[in-house]
């Protein structure tokens, strides 16, 4: 038991409606992953002051923890009417709809939170993820350039930009489905993921696919061996890197022909 | 090269067991070494895995429906036609493997399967005529060397086969139609020639026989065919 915690419940002992002990009580509980007891603290809290936002918002990340998604969605909607302006509410809520797939809800919290923290990075992030329909292909691209732009060592953010500007599936001015892959774009955003975590095999994996659709083969098989360098199992890249051989060896025969 | 690319394809399935892909790939190799039994297999496991992923992604493109979610739907729905699209020339390696074995039946039924997967692939249709037809089952290869031309009306080999089909009905506007449109497209179909010759033979254009053996004995100076080698004298 650390030393905090002995003196909150001392406090909490000599004042048993003391607010504010039961809070840090609770918060240091949950940390401890002492959910069960947490939860009576946060209750407690809410009980003597109820119009605690912030106590409803911490409840309702320690309800979503233990799974309870149905509290935790009404302590996060009670946090937003207590404050308005509670960017990490609404941003929590917003992943929170995501996982219970309430999509467009999740989308609007998110959008919430960029409006009312316009540094607020993982919203910019995670809204960007959920925008797939075509289109929002330049509304997600933003969203995701909003989030590099706040923090530039986002390397998820770039390795997921690289992945829709590789798919390039958008609606067209007048609304046909098209796809306009952005090649140079996406090896810039796997690289530059690349360049902020060595190990991202992923990157390594899509940059590669990218190099073989250029044709630069030795590039794509570099990246695909490094792919598998850090993640052995890695059946896709093992697949692609056969292919890729495959491929090579047929350009050799053909140019020996030529020849 | 064949080692390493073996090699990668079975550590490709190693973590992921329903890889159709991989599977595939698997299968060309083996049959490139006469391996029947890992060929069969490998055939055997893409197919399986292709149609249980179209089936997940059919489930999940259906669940979606139901909720409105159109787009991710459509998503499912793609996902699903994609995987149908790689089983459809899954059956079609297979089924060119097993005319090799010269099982008959069973390559039929593989290419039956590949065009119920996919009907919009020219050269399965026309694939499938062209055994329908040997099997002498005329309508029904007619109708699929027409599809094999509706889908891809620059294929000479389905124009030639249609050709011989018109032939056999008796309907000899249409096979000479059929192999001059061959012809236009590859002038050195030694065999569309002989077939126009012999036709000409049959309806007794002796002289237009003549003209097209000719033109057949241009291109390969070898050829022997004893009906039209008569009326040469």
């Amino acid at each position: 038991m650390s030393n905090a915690q002995e003196h909150l419940e001392k406090a909490i002992q000599i004042n048993p409606e003391f607010a504010d002990a039961h809070y840090e009580l609770a918060l240091i509980l949950k940390d401890q992953k002492d959910f069960e007891n947490s939860k009576e603290h946060f209750l407690k809290t809410i009980e003597i002051r109820p119009e605690f936002a912030v106590a409803h918002f911490n409840y309702a990340l320690l309800l979503h923890a233990m799974k309870d998604h149905q509290a935790s969605q009404e302590h996060f909607l009670k946090a937003i009417d207590l404050d308005q302006n509670f960017a990490d509410a609404h941003y929590h809520f917003g992943l929170l709809l995501a996982e219970l797939e309430d999509f467009e809800e999740a989308k609007n919290n998110l959008e919430k939170a960029t409006d009312i923290d316009q540094n607020h990075t993982l919203a910019y992030y995670h809204l960007a993820k959920l925008l797939i329909d075509p289109e929002d292909y330049e509304k997600a691209k933003k969203n995701y350039l909003t989030a590099i732009d706040i923090d530039e060592t986002f390397a998820d953010a770039h390795y997921y930009l690289g992945k829709l500007v590789a798919g390039g599936l958008k609606n067209d001015k007048d609304g046909t489905l098209v796809r306009k892959p952005e090649y140079d774009d996406a090896i810039h955003h796997y690289k530059q993921t690349i360049s902020l975590d060595k190990k991202y095999f992923k990157a390594h994996y899509n940059l590669a696919l990218m190099f073989k659709i250029q044709k630069k083969y030795d590039d794509a098989r570099k990246h695909f061996e490094k792919a598998i360098e850090i993640i052995n199992d890695y059946s896709k890249a093992h697949f692609h890197l056969a292919m890729l051989l495959k491929e090579m060896g047929s350009v050799t025969v053909n140019e020996k022909a030529t020849a | 090269m064949q080692t390493d690319l073996k090699t990668l394809f079975l550590k490709a399935l190693d973590t992921d067991k329903n890889y159709s892909e991989a599977h595939l790939q698997l299968a060309l190799l083996y049959q490139d070494e006469k391996d029947c039994k890992n060929v069969e297999k490998h055939f055997d496991a893409a197919i399986i895995s292709d149609c249980k992923d179209v089936k997940i992604f059919d489930d999940k493109g259906e669940e979606l429906l139901k909720k409105s979610q159109f787009q991710n739907a459509k998503e499912q729905f793609v996902k699903a036609q994609e995987k149908k699209n790689h089983c459809a020339d899954v059956y079609y390696q297979q089924s060119k493997y097993l005319l090799n074995q010269l099982k008959i039946d069973e390559a039929l039924n593989s290419l039956e399967n590949s065009i119920k997967m996919n009907p919009s692939i020219s050269e399965v249709q026309r694939e499938y005529g062209i055994l329908l037809s040997s099997n002498n089952q005329i309508d029904n290869a007619r109708f699929h060397l027409e599809k094999s031309l509706d889908i891809n009306y620059g294929d000479s080999i389905s124009h030639y086969h249609l050709g011989m089909i018109m032939v056999k009905m008796k309907d000899y506007e249409d096979a000479e139609q059929h192999f001059l449109s061959a012809l236009d497209i590859d002038p050195k179909l030694v065999d569309c020639f002989v077939e126009l010759a012999s036709l000409k033979l049959i309806i007794d254009q002796k002289n237009e026989a003549k003209e097209y053996y000719e033109k057949a004995k241009l291109i390969s100076p070898d050829l022997k065919h004893s009906a039209l080698e008569k009326i040469m004298d």
